[in-house]
């Protein structure tokens, strides 16, 4: 165990952690080709924070540990990157840097747009909307699942595309009126 | 937003890009900025999409809402407790069903009977995935005393702790390592598995109801030694249920029990996907009998047992105060 590893360090960690981990997934989901591969990573990244609590420093601003965590998982995405070295999908380290830099100044905008994703999901008709959670779902594939409904992959891709654009014109606008 | 970006940014987060786009993608993502940022919230739709596909959905399914999740997966972890306790159980009713022979029958009847005994059993359970073209392992613990109460204990992505996912009688329960503890009726846990897998739950009545469609070849192989805990051999006997129908590829391809023939329980179950090339998912599930825990209290099976020891990692036992 580290050697910061009192009990009340570990509680303040883990409540810093629980906080922004969703945000710091998204970035890392950002320079990652999928979800299995941000779960492998994340798990490096929560470890890692840990291990390096101690060098952690906290200022007066409210996302610094979202922005000291985007640091450990850019780097936690580079190690994984150079594992996976073989795969033609993994991005070059020029833009991961500069993906990772962009992305830190988001957390308040993938919030928001985390919020307005949710209630446009809830306008979609039922049976989209598990369509689209199913497309999603971690370890499943469109071919598998147009497989599964009988229908051809590229239909079914098509058809997710369309609802992936219903939802961020629906996005588009939510955020676009609460900025008014 | 740039048509283009988008086309882009979907092709790489769903693994369908091409050589050339990929290209093109970086190209852009090192020149333009705007085009980063409209990549950055094409990638947030999706990953918000990954997201709430295994928790929102679930919660609202469920009829949990939960408002400080910390992101650890516990629904896909849920998912493997319900699919190895079903399996226990339901294994036997899907060889049942598709019986052929009476020994056989017999055997699965008496292992049945054995597994719902009110008597609490270890399971070591080994879970493997294929992902990407690779297989990931995941072992758990999982304890078991009847048709209606389970304990598993998962380990989590924080350092020496674990997620624990349990049902007691019709209360299912998820607790994290940190943040609230989810409870709900089944449906919390199983859902999505009977969806996505179509293995029963532990409600015996639905599992005998869906297993009664399912076609399963019943085989009858040689007797086998099965260590057990402790260098304890069981002299078991070995059926094996092959599906029949090649279109049902979410069930599995083939269910493997080894049941002791002193008292006819579980020994080993192996539960195998038959996954074509490409494709993701569970390869196999397999459940190697660890020992009765006679001490354990009926406390062991609730989420306050685990909530109140901080999440420890040792059981309470019955001279202990639940």
């Amino acid at each position: 165990m580290p050697e910061h590893a009192t009990p009340d360090c570990y509680d303040q960690f883990v409540a810093l952690f629980a906080r922004h981990e969703r945000a710091v997934r998204a970035v890392v989901r950002s320079m990652l080709p999928s979800s299995q591969d941000v779960d492998d990573v994340m798990q490096e990244v929560g470890l890692a924070c840990w291990h390096k609590f101690a060098d952690f420093r906290p200022d007066d601003a409210t996302d610094a540990f979202f922005k000291w965590a985007c640091v450990v998982g850019r780097f936690e995405v580079l190690k994984y990157r150079r594992k996976q070295a073989r795969d033609r999908l993994v991005l070059s380290d020029e833009t991961i840097r500069l993906l990772s830099a962009d992305a830190k100044q988001r957390a308040n905008a993938m919030e928001h747009e985390r919020l307005a994703i949710e209630d446009c999901l809830g306008n979609l008709q039922p049976a989209d909307r598990r369509l689209v959670l199913s497309i999603h779902a971690r370890g499943d594939s469109v071919a598998r699942i147009a497989r599964q409904l009988g229908q051809s992959v590229r239909r079914l891709y098509s058809r997710v595309n369309v609802l992936r654009e219903i939802l961020g014109e629906c996005v588009r606008r939510k955020l676009a009126e609460a900025e008014v | 937003m740039s048509d283009e970006v988008k086309v882009l940014a979907r092709a790489y987060a769903d693994g369908e890009i091409t050589e050339s786009q990929f290209k093109r993608l970086e190209l852009i993502l090192q020149s333009d900025a705007e085009a980063r940022q409209q990549y950055l919230q094409e990638l947030n739709l999706i990953n918000v999409l990954e997201d709430l596909s295994m928790t929102a959905e679930s919660q609202l399914l469920c009829e949990v809402r939960v408002t400080n999740r910390v992101g650890i997966p516990y629904n896909t972890m849920a998912r493997i407790a319900c699919v190895a306790a079903a399996l226990l159980l339901g294994a036997f009713v899907v060889i049942q069903n598709g019986g052929i022979t009476q020994s056989a029958v017999a055997a699965v009847q008496r292992s049945f009977d054995a597994t719902a005994e009110m008597t609490t059993r270890k399971y070591r359970m080994q879970i493997e995935r294929r992902e990407r073209g690779r297989t990931i392992t995941t072992n758990a613990d999982l304890y078991m005393r009847g048709t209606d109460r389970f304990a598993l204990r998962h380990p989590s992505p924080l350092p020496s702790k674990s997620v624990w996912i349990g049902r007691h009688d019709a209360e299912s329960w998820i607790v994290p390592p940190i943040g609230p503890v989810l409870k709900g009726d089944h449906t919390l846990h199983c859902r999505r598995t009977r969806e996505e897998l179509d293995i029963p739950s532990l409600d015996i009545s639905t599992l005998l109801t869906r297993m009664m469609s399912s076609g399963y070849r019943l085989e009858t192989l040689s007797d086998q030694e099965i260590a057990g805990p402790d260098g304890l051999m069981f002299e078991c006997q070995h059926i094996r249920a092959e599906r029949k129908k090649a279109d049902q590829p979410d069930l599995p391809a083939a269910i493997e029990l080894w049941a002791s023939r002193e008292s006819g329980m579980a020994v080993r179950l192996i539960a195998s996907w038959a996954l074509g090339d490409g494709d993701t998912g569970k390869e196999s599930v397999v459940l190697s009998f660890q020992g009765e825990e006679p001490d354990l209290s009926d406390a062991w099976f609730t989420a306050e047992a685990h909530v109140s020891q901080e999440r420890s990692d040792s059981p309470p036992h019955n001279d202990v105060d639940p």
